[in-house]
């Protein structure tokens, strides 16, 4: 009876291994992997780091005047509610400031601005949200046709926050620069839209380089600037010192072309910029910024203004007759008087 | 010779009796077996919906819904039925990633309801094609990123780039994210493109019509035109369609912020709400927004 016993059990253990073992093998045997995510890898070129990360351009270089003048001043404008404020113009003004110049800041407030622009050497105006009167325009002429320097820069029209957002009662409204009026008046004319370069731009399509298009003078030195927000200008008689690099497009049109970015108006005493960027210190060391920075500040104080202008009214021309309570404005020639 | 052995006996024609009923039961088993071989489907297209915009929660549920099809061996092939904006660029990079992995085990076929701009266009790229009608919307080959709300007065940071960035260090982040858009654009559809490399990164969105016309797109026609080129890819005379139902979305949320600066947050379980964060968006449409940056003229 013991034999047939442990023969069972004999066969019973056989049996299990076989099956356990079986199991076991089977997955190699027919080749069935337990895992089905095991795909083969996907190659991905389009994303790997040497493809897609973009080159950085280093920022590097000094801000320097080539001019030896010293005691100028300059007045800055901040009384027509400008779109750039002290802080974004801080490299240029203090540049200024270290190479023996005043910097004075045209606040609307106390005084006119002709009477601010009377003992000042040069005019810098950085996108007013304000127009300028007549009696301001007409001071700014009488300013430069006096021998003073004017920096007028503008940028395309930047959309602000108006009202209450939280409330939901505000919106967003476009501010245009009131450069206009001012450019006009020198033959250079501020353009619509801005300015783009898909294919040779600094990491976006609104950062565009401007290179020079002149020799000397404000391009002195400048083989490229950085603008990050530009609007063409457009000149009669000026000259062309900055243009945008080629296949710059004009939002509006999408025609490609040579845009000027920064343009010298007819007399020389007038620089136009279609761009307030540029100027500000995160940007002003990007490729030859700081060269052009330096060149503008040089620019301000390498006039020769007479003593005195704009003159006050009624102090060498005749006011005109019920002009009103405002002060009256000086023409811009002494009107004969009838004989 | 046939004894049982209670000693009783069949007869020939009791033996057949029992064989022909015998054979009836077995036959009455095995017969809805055989019929239902005979009429079974040669296999399936899952239809998988791509809806609202692309979150990483509604990103996951469709990742899922892929890797259930890539796993379940009745399924084969896949319809991305899309009607998306976009979202996050990260999630979007995800779902174009496993679109693209389960592409690479069965023909997968896109169709566009009525949006598959941005993010979504993302998504579907590895498609075989992409079914349009006249009216959907596709492109919008780029990339935007809010701006950072400034600082809370008194916060202490570890490090100057904590929690906010320059904007030299955002536009090189959605430069970086554009090149690797535009180029999965180029990889998957630069034999059909009538458009080059500058003009994909115009970003421009198209319709239906106009984006099989300059190959963002290749057929006009419905998600069912869709169905029958994903089975007809998978060589199925005969098939049945398996609807995924949509993923639950609405965790994203366009806020804007009461200085002006947009932000994306998603909504979190676990108290993050008041958490701001600027996020990288590969969207189309308006997310107000102050100032931001993007990667492209209309994206």
């Amino acid at each position: 009876m013991s034999a047939p016993k442990s023969r069972l059990v004999a066969v019973f253990v056989i049996i299990v291994a076989v099956l356990v073992g079986a199991a076991a093998v089977a997955p190699y045997a027919l080749g069935s992997a337990g895992d089905t995510n095991d795909a083969a890898p996907i190659e991905n070129q389009q994303f790997q780091p040497s493809t897609v990360l973009p080159s950085e351009d280093p920022e590097d270089g000094e801000i320097t005047m080539a001019s030896s003048q010293s005691g100028k001043t300059v007045l800055v404008d901040v009384g027509h509610a400008n779109g750039v404020s002290e802080t974004d113009l801080e490299p240029l003004l203090s540049t200024l400031v270290e190479n023996g110049h005043e910097i004075r800041f045209y606040r609307g407030q106390r005084q006119e601005l002709n009477e601010s622009l009377r003992s000042a050497d040069a005019f810098v105006v950085a996108s007013p949200q304000q127009r300028f009167s007549n009696d301001e325009l007409a001071g700014v002429e009488a300013f430069t046709d006096a021998g003073g320097r004017v920096l007028v820069m503008g940028g395309p029209p930047s959309v602000e926050a108006s009202g209450g957002l939280l409330l939901g009662l505000g919106g967003f409204a476009p501010t245009a620069p009131r450069t206009t009026d001012l450019a006009s008046t020198y033959g250079i004319a501020y353009g619509s839209g801005y300015l783009y370069n898909m294919e040779d731009n600094d990491n976006n399509y609104k950062s565009i380089y401007a290179e020079s298009a002149s020799s000397g003078g404000l391009a002195d030195g400048v083989e490229r600037v950085v603008v990050r927000d530009a609007v063409p200008i457009r000149t009669n008689g000026g000259t062309q010192v900055l243009v945008g690099s080629e296949g710059t497009t004009l939002s509006t049109t999408r025609d490609t072309g040579r845009y000027t970015v920064l343009a010298r108006s007819q007399g020389g005493n007038v620089t136009a910029v279609g761009d307030t960027s540029f100027v500000t210190r995160e940007n002003a060391y990007d490729a030859d910024n700081e060269i052009l920075i330096g060149n503008l500040a040089d620019f301000l104080v390498t006039g020769d203004k007479a003593e005195g202008a704009p003159t006050p009214p009624g102090a060498d021309a005749p006011s005109e007759p019920g002009s009103g309570a405002g002060p009256a404005q000086p023409p811009r020639q002494p009107t004969p008087a009838p004989s | 010779m046939s004894n049982s052995p209670d000693g009783g006996s069949l007869t020939q024609a009791q033996s057949y009796a029992l064989v022909v009923v015998a054979a009836v039961l077995l036959s009455a088993i095995l017969a809805p077996v055989a019929y239902d071989r005979a009429t079974q489907p040669d296999g399936t297209v899952a239809v998988v919906t791509i809806e609202g915009p692309i979150t990483s929660n509604s990103a996951t549920a469709v990742q899922k819904d892929l890797r259930e099809a890539r796993e379940n061996e009745s399924i084969d092939a896949v319809v991305l039925n899309v009607d998306s904006p976009g979202g996050g660029a990260a999630a979007s990079e995800q779902l174009y990633l496993s679109v693209q992995r389960t592409a690479a085990e069965m023909p997968v076929v896109a169709s566009v309801t009525s949006t598959g701009a941005s993010g979504a266009y993302y998504a579907m790229l590895p498609a075989e094609d992409i079914y349009v009608t006249p009216a959907s919307i596709v492109g919008s080959v780029g990339v935007r990123a809010a701006a950072p709300g400034p600082s809370l007065p008194g916060e202490v940071k570890s490090g100057p780039d904590k929690a906010s960035a320059t904007a030299d260090q955002r536009r090189t982040q959605v430069e970086t994210l554009q090149n690797a858009f535009v180029g999965s654009v180029m990889k998957h559809r630069s034999d059909d493109l009538d458009l080059s490399r500058t003009e994909v990164a115009h970003a421009k969105v198209y319709s239906g019509a106009r984006a099989v016309d300059n190959g963002m797109a290749d057929e006009i026609g419905s998600t069912q035109d869709a169905i029958r080129q994903a089975a007809n890819a998978a060589g199925l005379d005969d098939y049945e369609v398996y609807r995924k139902d949509p993923p639950q979305t609405g965790g994203l949320l366009l806020l804007s912020a009461d200085d002006g600066g947009g932000v994306v947050v998603e909504r979190s379980p676990v108290g993050y709400e008041t958490v701001d964060t600027p996020t990288l968006l590969m969207v189309y449409g308006s997310v107000q927004t102050e100032s931001e940056v993007i990667g492209n003229v209309s994206a």
